[in-house]
């Protein structure tokens, strides 16, 4: 592997660090597992970086890998760790109570709704590059993007906030 | 909602401490890797220098040939050496360390070599470890697939055979057949974990998973354990 590739597996670090942290914290609901999650997947990454083409291709094979590592690491049993909500929001600086109280909304939510709101409203992937990174239809993406608005914005009325 | 969603995110960032530790084990793993190239290449130049020698030996045959020698008796030496490289490199392969303690390594291997030769079924001739995992850092437990057979089928990886569940128990190493045949049999839904350690018993969940060439696959299902290991589906 040349210096080259060393540099490249940093720079992929350095540009995807934060995402590849959100989509874990969103998956694990945990920042320890988050952690690990985290650290696996730029490991998986060195010995993948040849098969990546391109910054797209970077992306798309990080959110898939992070999503599958993280689904590994949820059933196994002798990994799990249980955090409470407030002990995860200690570790993220919030600006506002309204910030906070969506994340802990977006939290409570079933696990695949947090993964195609996070992708869609986030990442900002179209639903045709959720399914290919999910593996799932176009109708079931649909359909659980518009479930978790339906329950996201539920949730967010009966606590007084409007729109 | 959108807005608010990524005003929600935009606030979670990775810790700059686990970034740092991140790349440096990133760096340590590439030196890993770099290292273990020469010593693959070690293992390849003497069977690369027995086959040039060989053809050489061919070559003169050949020539001999050419020159008045029977033919026919020149041609079945080299169609020998022309089979030495690939056995001898697949199981050099095969046998490295890497490829034994890893189960998915192994698969990875079969795989590839399933799809250079065109193969859509290939039967395993070895045992193959597919899941290792240690529950409670105390019993170390691994699924074993014997009488293997890997298909590819519709774009899918399946695999199907004998699946055993292995566990060790105060030093004891305790075997026991699965009901599943096929990692088809597995759902592939989400199930949340429990895990249940009273009276005596432990409930498994088993998650099998492989990658090959971005193509993730994976299974699970549940089993009871008894305290002595045997295995009550």
């Amino acid at each position: 592997m040349s210096d080259e590739k060393i540099q490249d597996v940093d720079e992929i670090i350095y540009k995807y660090a934060d995402m590849v942290y959100r989509i874990a914290l969103t998956q694990m609901k945990n920042t320890h597992d988050a952690q690990d999650v985290f650290q696996e997947v730029f490991l998986r990454l060195v010995k993948a970086i040849d098969t990546i083409e391109d910054e797209e291709h970077a992306k798309a094979w990080l959110i898939r890998v992070t999503l599958n590592c993280s689904k590994t690491s949820l059933t196994s049993a002798w990994r799990r760790h249980t955090q409470s909500l407030e002990e995860q929001e200690q570790d993220i600086a919030f600006e506002t109570k309204e910030q906070s109280d969506l994340y802990e909304y977006l939290q409570k939510l079933p696990k695949k709704y947090r993964t195609v709101l996070y992708l869609f409203y986030y990442e900002e992937l179209s639903v045709k590059e959720i399914c290919d990174v999910t593996r799932q239809k176009e109708s079931t993406v649909k359909s659980q993007l518009s479930r978790a608005r339906g329950m996201l914005r539920t949730e967010l009325e009966k606590n007084g906030y409007t729109g | 909602m959108e807005k608010r969603i990524k005003d929600s995110f935009d606030h979670i960032h990775a810790p700059e401490s686990l970034v740092e530790d991140t790349i440096r084990k990133v760096h340590i793993a590439q030196q890993e890797e770099k290292q273990r190239k020469p010593y693959r290449n070690m293992r390849v130049f003497p069977i690369a220098a027995i086959v040039m020698a060989a053809a050489c030996f061919g070559l003169v045959f050949l020539w001999k040939g050419i020159l008045g020698t029977d033919i026919s008796n020149t041609q079945e030496p080299s169609g020998n050496i022309a089979q030495l490289p690939d056995d001898t490199i697949n199981a050099g392969s095969m046998e490295s360390e890497e490829y034994q303690t890893k189960g998915q390594q192994s698969w990875k291997q079969v795989l590839t070599q399933m799809e250079e030769s065109g193969e859509t079924t290939k039967n395993l001739s070895e045992e193959y470890v597919v899941y290792e995992g240690n529950f409670n850092q105390e019993y170390p437990f691994k699924i074993i697939l014997k009488n293997g057979v890997l298909s590819f089928e519709n774009g899918c990886v399946i695999a199907e055979g004998d699946f055993y569940f292995d566990i060790e128990i105060a030093g004891k190493s305790v075997e026991s057949p699965l009901q599943i045949r096929s990692t088809n049999q597995f759902s592939d839904e989400d199930v949340k974990v429990t895990t249940q350690e009273a009276q005596g018993e432990a409930l498994f969940q088993f998650f099998v998973e492989t990658e090959y060439k971005e193509e993730h696959f994976s299974v699970h299902t549940w089993y009871t354990v008894n305290q002595d290991g045997t295995v009550k589906s």
